[in-house]
């Protein structure tokens, strides 16, 4: 074979590696989308139908306003971050540099770069930009469940935007970046984000959930928990299997097709699609009967097939297939017992949120430490320790809570957090949302509720109901269906005041 | 405690097998199958407790 057939051959198989490359990431990108489907039929089937809109909407601008917001800053974060606030000199917290930022090796990343941009000499910065752009949507649907029915839009929005361009992009910087100080100190190993994107969400949203407070009805006077179900659960399971579908295309993700046209992980080790396989249905089948094992609830089942794929997320590439279903099976125990567990220290997180995520990811973190100690990291990288896996789960509930408890905290000062309680009883669709999602069921809710409610009158918006023409016009939206447990607490309730969480029960 | 078989990447293949530990590896897969097992006993307990008492509401 002559050199010019040679240089031909090697130049056309560049150019295919390059192409498969961005159409593996393309439809991996394409398949992630259904994770936002589902989150959004998941909470609004989770809602009650008088926020049910509300809820949607919510998602829908988390998904939105981060893929902007990505674009500005979020992957500048990840190219540039893995070595603040340290610098250079490892992990040392008397030398905290704050302007440690590799602004020369993350000129990539700017907004106004090359890369930035329709590029014809760039065929990986666009697809990689879009593939964590959704990891960061991802990010802010996992907290956005958990506050739904009364946080105020314009605060999910900017707590949204801190923790899917700034907060989990900078963890994953740290932890998920083949130079990040935790892999490069401690040997850290998550490959499918366990801990960067799930436990880093998952306490975000308990840190926001404390200043945030119970939705009304959620406790009784003596601190006893009522359970404010969701109006559609069929919609609620169906979005839950939505949401895994689309974490096939998130897990697709997170391997890399090099130059060579290899299979590495995220560390730049060698490994394959083929174990993504074995252990993401092997988890994900663990989670489903170990929940189902302890709840029957079939809510709670599906959550625990997500918690199954979380626990066995950070190993995926490394368990023995049984090994991840009875990592799965664990996860799938942990998830009911700790979302539990919060509801009696008074956090009302209305989707499990903080439990699925949270807590099965550190728990991935931990089995990784437990199981596949000593595994070898690529050049100078520590080996997998259980130590190291400690420390790193330690960093990612610190980075997911603390930033989210302070801005809760201050967003609750100023009165900008939640929504007023006369807003939240009637319904956060009635007073926000200038659509109806059951209209028919609203004039059957009217003429059937007879609880001697108020409701408020709008101008009529539709054509005439099926009944014909009415006098007064039919109230758009007005079903303003209270529970029982919200026709308790209202009489109680001052309006002008977010309610105490309740003392715990005595035990 | 190291866990792991592969000490290099050079002709790694399998990479799950706890140090070669084959009996481990077993072990594990008849965990999983014992898990399996106990949740459908259980299950089928739990069924035949509901039915029970459906029945004595039934003929209260």
């Amino acid at each position: 074979m002559n050199e010019e057939v040679q240089a031909a051959l090697d130049a056309a198989l560049a150019g295919h590696t390059a192409i498969n490359l961005e159409i593996y990431y393309w439809w991996c990108t394409a398949l992630m989308i259904a994770i936002h489907a589902g989150f959004l039929a998941y909470e609004m089937g989770a809602s009650r139908s008088k926020h049910a809109l509300a809820s949607g909407v919510k998602n829908i601008l988390a998904f939105a306003f981060m893929i902007p917001t990505f674009f500005a800053f979020g992957w500048w974060i990840y190219l540039s971050g893995y070595n603040w606030p340290f610098g250079s000199d490892g992990v040392d917290f008397s030398s905290i540099d704050l302007m440690a930022w590799d602004f020369e090796g993350a000129a990539a990343g700017v907004p106004w770069s090359e890369n930035m941009g329709p590029n014809l000499q760039d065929q990986a910065s666009g697809v990689f930009w879009a593939a964590f752009t959704l990891f960061a949507c991802t990010t802010a649907s996992i907290y956005s469940g958990a506050v739904i029915e009364r946080i105020k839009l314009s605060a999910f929005i900017v707590t949204a935007v801190l923790l899917g361009s700034v907060v989990w992009i900078l963890g994953a910087s740290w932890g998920w970046h083949p130079t990040g100080w935790m892999v490069v100190e401690w040997g850290y190993r998550d490959v499918a984000a366990a801990g960067v994107v799930h436990t880093i969400a998952g306490f975000f949203a308990l840190g926001i959930l404390i200043p945030l407070g119970p939705r009304i009805g959620k406790y009784n006077a003596d601190g006893s928990a009522n359970d404010l179900r969701g109006h559609n659960m069929p919609l609620t399971v169906t979005g839950l299997m939505m949401i895994i579908i689309g974490f096939f295309g998130f897990l697709g993700a997170c391997l890399i097709y090099d130059p060579a046209g290899n299979w590495v992980n995220i560390y730049g080790l060698p490994s394959n699609l083929s174990a993504f396989a074995f252990n993401t249905l092997m988890g994900l089948a663990g989670g489903v009967i170990g929940c189902y094992f302890i709840t029957r609830d079939p809510f709670w089942m599906m959550s625990g097939a997500l918690g199954g794929i979380f626990s066995v997320a950070a190993g995926i590439d490394l368990f023995y297939p049984p090994l991840a279903f009875l990592i799965g099976f664990v996860g799938g125990l942990i998830i009911p017992v700790g979302a539990k567990m919060l509801e009696k220290l008074g956090v009302d997180d209305a989707v499990g949120a903080v439990s699925v995520h949270g807590f099965c990811g550190i728990w991935g973190l931990l089995a990784v430490g437990i199981f596949c100690a000593g595994y070898p990291g690529a050049g100078d990288v520590p080996a997998i320790s259980f130590m190291g896996q400690l420390k790193g789960a330690g960093v990612c509930v610190l980075l997911g809570f603390v930033p989210a408890l302070l801005i809760g905290i201050v967003l609750r000062v100023l009165g900008l957090l939640r929504v007023r309680n006369e807003v939240e009883l009637m319904g956060l669709d009635e007073a926000e949302i200038p659509s109806q999602s059951y209209p028919e069921f609203a004039r059957w809710e009217e003429a059937t509720a007879g609880d001697g409610y108020d409701r408020p009158r709008r101008p009529r918006m539709d054509g005439p109901g099926r009944d014909g023409p009415r006098n007064d016009g039919p109230r758009r939206n007005a079903p303003m269906v209270r529970d029982r447990a919200d026709r308790q607490t209202m009489d109680r309730t001052d309006p002008d005041r977010v309610p105490p969480v309740p003392p715990r029960k005595p035990s | 405690m190291n866990a792991s078989p592969v000490e290099s990447f050079d002709g790694a293949g399998a990479i799950f097998t706890f140090a070669g530990q084959q009996s481990t590896v077993e072990g594990i897969f008849w965990a999983m199958c014992a898990v399996l097992v106990l949740v459908v006993v259980a299950s089928a307990i739990h069924e035949i407790a509901i039915g029970r008492k459906a029945s004595r509401r039934n003929r209260r």
